[in-house]
């Protein structure tokens, strides 16, 4: 765990980060970083785009620090302003709804080895996230990953909670189309 | 087995919610100059549109209390002292030189009377031209006013009536004709140019099609500003994004020379 610190300690932190000090800004920083970079690696395309979303995220944590109120976890906190600045970021530099092709939205469920399936890497795992488009991307990461619910993302995303859901079931199905490749690929490797 | 829904949601959780990975060194330098510099910028602009706003402020308020009435006393006012001795000399002369004084005068209430709203123009002009028909009252006046000096009455009565009515009892009709007929047609020729430079401004107003945001501040200007150089003037050239191109402050005065 990164964060062992004990909890006076954050709240010391934060409170020396209310006041403008940058040295207790940097500390906090170097702290929490990784597992919000680990964030915005999943929302974002690539590295590049990830880093802009964490230095965004990290501007708005510092600019809003004096709203933590101390209920909840400081993480918690810091990782929701981090989602919301990687959607901002998105919204702004990418077509949200992108037009699926008919040979995609007509096809079967595949049928996923749940056993093969669980053995892919975190890694792995990233890459085939990356493979969704930015609005299929971030439903699958809102609802799957980071437990938002689909009345929260049609608001986040400005969208209905209809296109919300139909939006994450054609995620999922890509998502799986691509493990089943992935899967034949390691499969064709073996052999 | 094949995978559910939910359960790809959880392995995709399980493996990617915690995810580590460390940023590019730079990372925190970039952060830091972002933070001061949102600061900055938000500061300079807050004072920056204080300092305008109270400009703003000033400029018209130093343009409503110094408006026309200031003007006037200020052209009044610079006339005055250079006829002071020109018209104490005459008061010494013999009366002969009164309608030369009466006639000096005169101007000067045209002066005056050329800044003074279009209403009261007509109206003096009006009174300049029916001049004519109370000619018969003056010349009844003129037998009783006989034994009486004529400087003690032009003196007397400079100030409360126009100066073209002293002309007449003085002398003979065809003077009073003379100076009724080239006293109201000198300010007549001087209100005839005023009015007429109105209408070609008024026509050039017209003519001119408003074809951009400067276009309309310009004319949204010059319905509050009547003078030559605006209190603001803004370049018609670009239509989007208007520039500046005069300022007159009353005191300082800005303008751009392009041609």
């Amino acid at each position: 765990m990164m964060f062992l610190e004990p909890k006076h300690t954050i709240n010391e932190l934060v409170s020396r980060c209310i006041a403008g000090q940058r040295k207790a800004q940097e500390q906090l920083y170097k702290q929490l970083a990784p597992k919000m970079l680990g964030v915005c690696m999943r929302y974002a395309t690539d590295r590049m785009e990830a880093e802009d979303m964490l230095q965004n995220g990290f501007i708005k944590v510092f600019g809003k620090i004096a709203d933590y109120r101390g209920d909840g976890s400081f993480e918690g906190w810091v990782r929701r302003i981090m989602v919301h600045s990687a959607i901002e970021y998105l919204r702004r530099h990418h077509k949200m709804l992108q037009v699926v092709d008919i040979n995609e939205t007509g096809n079967k469920e595949p049928a996923v080895n749940a056993a093969a399936a669980s053995s892919l890497e975190a890694k792995d795992l990233l890459e085939l996230i990356k493979t969704l488009s930015p609005g299929y991307r971030m439903v699958f990461n809102l609802y799957a990953i980071d437990g938002y619910s689909h009345k929260e993302i049609a608001v986040i995303m400005g969208i209905t909670e209809g296109a919300s859901k139909s939006q994450l079931s054609r995620a999922r199905t890509i998502l799986k189309e691509q493990i089943l490749k992935l899967d034949s690929k390691r499969y064709d490797y073996a052999g | 087995m094949t995978m559910q829904d939910k359960e790809l949601d959880q392995l995709f959780s399980d493996k990617l919610s915690q995810l580590s990975v460390e940023p590019s060194r730079g990372a925190w330098r970039s952060i830091a100059n972002g933070l001061d510099v949102p600061m900055r910028q938000t500061n300079l602009r807050v004072y920056l549109s204080i300092a305008a706003a109270v400009l703003v402020m000033l400029t018209i308020g130093v343009y409503l209390i110094a408006d026309k009435p200031v003007k006037m006393q200020q052209v009044a006012g610079t006339q005055p002292i250079k006829r002071k001795p020109a018209q104490e000399a005459p008061a010494a002369q013999p009366e002969a030189k009164q309608p030369v004084l009466a006639g000096v005068t005169m101007p000067e209430n045209g002066v005056i009377a050329k800044a003074r709203p279009v209403a009261a123009r007509k109206h003096m002009m009006h009174n300049q031209l029916t001049l004519p028909q109370s000619k018969p009252m003056i010349a009844e006046q003129q037998p009783d006013t006989a034994g009486i000096e004529t400087t003690r009455l032009a003196q007397v009565t400079l100030p409360k009536t126009p100066a073209i009515k002293f002309t007449v009892p003085d002398k003979s009709t065809p003077l009073l004709d003379k100076t009724s007929l080239t006293a109201p047609t000198a300010e007549n020729l001087a209100a005839g140019k005023s009015a007429e430079n109105k209408t070609v401004a008024a026509a050039s107003v017209r003519k001119h099609k408003i074809r951009g945001i400067g276009d309309l501040l310009n004319a949204v200007v010059s319905k509050i500003d009547k003078r030559k150089d605006k209190l603001i003037e803004f370049s018609s050239k670009d239509e989007d994004e208007p520039s500046v191109t005069g300022l007159n402050l009353g005191f300082i005065k800005i303008k751009k020379q392009d041609r």
